[in-house]
C-alpha cells in the first residue's frame, strides 16, 4: 500500500492490517461514507468504531479487526438525517411541504444502512414468530427468495444460519429487479441532472442496487450455500417492467417493475419448484412483502416472512462486531473490513479515520475500474492516507451547510490573500478549450515537460501554467509540470460534464474566484462591461459561461446565478414571454427570450433549457415552436457550453437565435409559451 | 470454540398450546390425567444456550447484581407463565444499555469463540463485551416474538 493516497485493489483480508493500523493508536476511529455525486464528495459520519480489548498493547489489532472485536456506535437518526440532507443540498427547500417529504426519502436511504448491518449479520431481520419457530430447519427445505429478502438481509441470514438444511432458490425476476435498479442508478449517475432531489434519488438507487448485487454475488461466490436456479421462460419477464413516471427521473425513460406481476413470478417459481419436488420436501417463500406473503399463503406456499429493520433499529444504538449465533449461542465475529466493504459497496466509498491515519475503501469512482475478478476475489479499491489530519479536519470542521453552499454557488470566501496571491487574481488570457484538454492530458500523464505542454497547446504555456499553479493543480519544478491531486477531480468533472464540480474546482483559482465575486456583487440586470476584465475578457467570459455563472448579451456580461425550481421557472418564463410578446403575435424569437432571461432574471440559457423541459413535462406550461428561418443579424449571439466528446471535454458555441438549441432536432426559431390552464 | 463449552444459561420461549384433541397420560400415582384446552399447556418454540458470562465484565458490583436479578429472577421456571412475559425482557435490556452507555462494562475473555483459527494461543485471547452481545440478541428476540400472544420466557 502506498502512503501517498494512491488506490490499490485489495481483498478484505489484505486490508485487515490497514484497518487495524487506523484504529490501533487510540483504539477508536470515525466511520463515514460518501456517495460521490449525491454527497458531492463530502463524508457522512456513521459514528465511531471502538476496539474491544482490555489491553491494546497485548493483543494484535489485526486479530481484533478480523474477529470483529469492535463496537460500532451509530449517531442518532435525526442527526444522520439532517447531515445527509445537508450533504445532498436539501437543507433549504423552496416548497413548504418539501422538508417532510425530503426527510422521509432520506430516512429510506438511512434504512439501507440498517439493511447493510443486517446483511453482514450485526443484526438480524425480525422474522415472523411462526417462521422463527420452525428454525433451524430439521429437514431439507428449499427457500425461494424475493427481492426484499436479498436487499434486506434475510437471504444472508438463511445462508449463514440455516445452511445446509436450507437450499436457496433465487428466481430470475429477483435478479432482474436488482439489475434494473442498477441500471436506474447508473443512468441517473450518467445524467447531467444535479438537482438535490435527483442526487437523493441517486443515493437511494445506489444503496439498493449495489447492495443487492453484492448480496447476490456473495451468495454465489463466497458462501458454501447451495443455490438453485431453474429455467424460466423469457416471455413473462419481458412484461414485468413498465416505464417509470417518477417526476424526478421522467426524462430518463427508466423502467420499473410491475410489482404484483413481479411478485407473481416469484410465487410461480416457488409453486413450480413445489410441483417438481417430492411431497415431503418443504418449499418456503422468503419475503418481507406483506402482499406476496398473503398471496403465498392463499396459494398453499408457506412464507418465511420478516419485517425489514428500519433505521431507528440501529441509529443511536451500539452494535457489536461479535454476535451470538441465534440458534447455537456461539460467538461469531464480523470482521471490521466486512463492514467497510459492505458500506463502500452501498454508498460508493467508506472511510475509517483516526487522528493520524485514514483508510478509504471505494467500490465505484470515475477513475476506478471494475472487472469480474474483482467480484470473484472480493477486491475493492483502497487507499491509505497518513498525516492528513490537519487538512482533513479543517475541511470537516466546516458545517455541512457551508459545504453545501460551496457546491451550489460561487460564493466561496476567497482565502486571505498574500501579495503573491493578489497578483494571482489578475485576469489571464488563454484558450479555455485547450486548457480543459490540457487538464485531462496532465491527469493521464501526471508529468509533462514544458516543451511537450507547449507542443500540445500550440502556444506558449506561461499563462496556462500560472492559472493552474495558482489553483494548486500543478507543480512546476525544473521545467517539468506535475499534476497535483486536485487535477484528478477537475479532469473527472470535465470529462463527465459535471459543471457544478468544475465550478467548485475553479473557485480554487484566485483569478476565477475574484471574477465570480465581481459577478456576485452585480445588481440584478447590471452588466459587467467586458473591458473591465482587460485582456482576459474573452477567457473569463468563456470560463464563466461554461460554469454557468455568467452569460453575455451583446458585449455585456450578466451574472446568472439564478437556478429556480420548475414551478418558479414556469412563472418567470410566462412573464418574460408576455413582456416580449408586444405585437401580440403569440410568438417570440427563442434568442430574444433567452437573452431576456439572462438580462432580467439572471438565468443561464443552459438552466433555462433544462427547466423549460422540466416545467413542460410537469404540465406547468405549454410550449410550441414555429418558423425555421434564422435571424442572421443575431448570428454572433452565442453562449459557450461544456460538452464531452468521446470522453474528452470540448467547449461548444451555442447560437441562441437558432431554434435547435431549445428543442433539439427542430429548426424553429420562434417560441410560444402558454399557461396550461388557458 | 470447543464444542463442550459450558452453557451459562438457557433461554427458552414458550407459547400456549391447545391440543387439537384431549390428551391423557396414565401414572401410577395420579391415575389418569387428561389435558385439554383448559390445562394451560405450553409448547417450546425457541431455545437458546448462552455460553458466555454476561456479567463478568460489569465493573460495579451493584450493577452486576441488579442486572442478574433483572434477567434471572423474573424468568425462573417456578414463576407462572403470566409473570414471565417477553415484555419483561425490555427491563433488562434498558438496564443493560444504561450500564453499557455509562462505560461500566469491560470486555472479558470469550468462552465460546469459534473461527476455526488454529494459531497457537490466539483463540485464548479473544475478548468480548458479552453483555452488549447478549443485549443485541435479546432485542432481536423481543422484535420477533414481542407481539405474539401467549408467549412466555424461562431462563435457567
Amino acid at each position: 500500500m502506498n502512503a501517498n493516497g494512491k488506490f490499490n485493489l485489495l481483498s478484505p483480508l489484505q486490508a485487515d492490517p490497514l484497518a487495524a493500523a487506523v484504529v490501533q493508536a487510540d483504539g477508536t476511529a470515525e466511520l463515514s461514507v460518501s456517495e460521490e455525486r449525491a454527497f458531492g464528495r463530502q463524508w457522512l459520519s456513521l459514528g465511531q468504531v471502538n476496539l474491544v480489548a482490555s489491553d491494546l498493547n497485548e493483543v494484535s489489532a489485526v486479530k481484533l479487526v478480523q474477529r470483529g472485536a469492535y463496537e460500532w456506535k451509530l449517531p442518532g437518526l435525526s442527526t444522520a438525517v439532517d447531515h445527509a440532507l445537508k450533504l445532498v443540498g436539501l437543507e433549504k427547500s423552496p416548497s413548504e411541504d418539501a422538508p417532510a417529504r425530503d426527510q422521509a426519502r432520506i430516512r429510506r436511504a438511512m434504512d439501507e444502512v440498517t439493511s447493510i448491518a443486517t446483511r453482514i449479520g450485526l443484526v438480524h431481520p425480525s422474522f415472523d414468530p411462526a417462521a422463527l419457530e420452525q428454525m433451524p430447519f430439521r429437514r431439507s427445505t428449499t427457500v425461494v427468495v424475493d427481492t426484499s429478502g436479498v436487499l434486506q438481509g434475510a437471504l444472508d441470514f438463511v445462508a449463514r444460519f440455516l445452511h445446509p438444511a436450507a437450499r436457496i432458490k433465487i428466481p430470475a425476476i429477483a435478479q432482474m429487479e436488482i439489475a434494473n435498479q442498477a441500471d436506474r442508478f447508473l443512468r441517473i449517475r450518467r445524467s447531467r441532472n444535479n438537482k438535490p432531489n435527483v442526487r437523493m434519488r441517486e443515493l437511494f438507487e445506489h444503496l439498493m442496487s449495489q447492495g443487492g448485487q453484492r448480496a447476490l454475488l456473495r451468495t454465489e461466490l463466497h458462501g458454501d450455500t447451495e443455490v438453485e436456479r431453474t429455467y424460466l421462460l423469457g416471455d413473462p419477464l419481458r412484461s414485468a417492467f413498465s416505464k417509470d413516471s417518477d417526476p424526478d427521473v421522467r426524462d430518463l425513460d427508466i423502467n420499473s417493475p410491475i410489482r404484483s406481476y413481479a411478485d407473481r413470478l416469484i410465487l410461480e417459481a416457488a409453486r413450480h419448484h413445489q410441483a417438481q419436488s417430492g411431497p415431503a420436501h418443504v418449499v418456503r417463500l422468503l419475503t418481507g412483502d406483506q402482499g406476496l406473503a398473503r398471496m403465498a399463503i392463499a396459494e398453499g406456499v408457506r412464507p418465511v416472512y420478516f419485517r425489514a429493520n428500519s433505521a431507528s433499529k440501529v441509529f443511536g444504538q451500539r452494535l457489536s462486531g461479535q454476535t451470538l449465533d441465534p440458534f447455537l449461542g456461539h460467538v461469531r465475529g464480523v470482521p471490521l473490513t466486512t463492514l467497510l466493504w459492505e458500506l463502500a459497496t452501498g454508498f460508493g466509498s467508506a472511510r475509517l479515520k483516526s487522528q493520524n491515519k485514514e483508510l478509504q475503501v471505494s467500490a465505484i469512482g470515475e477513475q476506478l475500474s471494475w472487472a469480474p475478478y474483482h467480484a470473484e476475489q472480493d477486491l475493492l479499491w483502497c487507499r491509505e492516507l497518513r498525516g492528513t489530519v490537519r487538512k482533513a479536519e479543517s475541511k470537516d470542521a466546516k458545517t455541512a451547510a457551508d459545504q453545501s453552499a460551496d457546491r451550489r454557488t460561487p460564493e466561496r470566501v476567497p482565502k486571505r490573500r498574500t501579495p503573491a496571491a493578489k497578483r494571482g487574481i489578475s485576469p489571464l488570457r488563454f484558450n479555455v478549450d485547450r486548457l480543459f484538454r490540457l487538464v485531462c492530458t496532465l491527469d493521464d500523464r501526471v508529468d509533462m515537460p514544458v516543451p511537450q505542454v507547449e507542443a500540445f497547446l500550440r502556444s506558449k504555456a506561461n499563462e496556462y501554467g500560472r492559472f493552474l499553479q495558482s489553483g494548486g493543480m500543478i507543480r512546476s519544478v525544473g521545467g517539468m509540470w506535475t499534476a497535483d491531486e486536485r487535477i484528478q477531480f477537475l479532469s473527472a468533472a470535465l470529462r463527465n460534464e459535471r459543471v457544478e464540480e468544475v465550478r467548485g474546482a475553479m473557485l480554487d483559482v484566485p483569478s476565477y474566484a475574484a471574477f465570480a465575486e465581481r459577478l456576485k456583487g452585480l445588481a440584478p440586470g447590471e452588466p459587467l462591461e467586458a473591458k473591465e476584465l482587460g485582456r482576459g475578457a474573452a477567457t473569463y467570459r468563456v470560463l464563466g459561461e461554461v460554469t454557468l455563472i455568467c452569460a453575455s448579451v451583446a458585449s455585456s456580461i450578466y451574472a446568472t446565478g439564478n437556478e429556480p425550481s420548475p414551478e418558479e421557472f414556469a412563472a418567470i418564463a410566462r412573464d418574460r414571454f408576455s413582456s416580449l410578446n408586444r405585437e401580440g403575435g403569440d410568438l417570440v424569437a427563442t434568442g430574444e427570450w433567452l437573452e431576456a432571461l439572462i438580462r432580467e432574471d439572471g438565468i443561464h440559457p443552459e438552466v433555462a433549457r433544462q427547466q423549460l423541459d422540466a416545467a413542460s413535462e410537469a404540465g406547468l406550461l405549454r410550449r410550441s415552436t414555429e418558423g425555421s428561418t434564422s435571424q442572421l443579424r443575431f448570428r454572433d449571439r452565442v453562449v459557450h457550453v461544456l460538452r464531452s466528446q468521446s470522453g474528452e471535454p470540448a467547449i461548444e458555441e451555442v447560437f441562441l437565435y437558432r431554434g435547435d438549441y431549445l428543442i433539439p432536432g427542430k429548426a424553429s426559431v420562434s417560441l410560444r409559451i402558454e399557461d396550461p390552464i388557458s | 470454540m470447543a464444542e463442550g463449552t459450558s452453557v451459562k444459561f438457557t433461554l427458552t420461549i414458550w407459547r400456549d398450546f391447545v391440543p387439537p384433541r384431549p390428551l391423557a397420560i396414565n401414572t401410577q400415582e395420579d391415575g389418569r390425567q387428561v389435558f385439554d384446552s383448559d390445562s394451560g399447556l405450553q409448547e417450546q418454540v425457541y431455545s437458546w444456550p448462552f455460553r458466555e458470562d454476561a456479567f463478568a465484565g460489569v465493573a460495579d458490583d451493584e450493577s452486576r447484581n441488579e442486572l442478574h436479578e433483572c434477567l434471572v429472577s423474573p424468568f425462573a421456571d417456578s414463576n407462572p407463565p403470566s409473570e414471565r412475559q417477553l415484555e419483561t425482557l425490555r427491563d433488562f435490556i434498558a438496564a443493560s444499555e444504561k450500564v453499557i452507555d455509562a462505560g461500566g462494562v469491560s470486555c472479558v475473555q470469550s468462552e465460546s469463540w469459534r473461527d476455526g483459527s488454529t494459531e497457537e494461543g490466539e483463540h485464548d485471547r479473544v475478548e468480548i463485551n458479552s453483555l452488549l452481545a447478549l443485549t443485541v440478541h435479546l432485542k432481536w428476540l423481543v422484535a420477533c416474538f414481542g407481539d405474539r400472544p401467549g408467549i412466555s420466557v424461562s431462563i435457567r
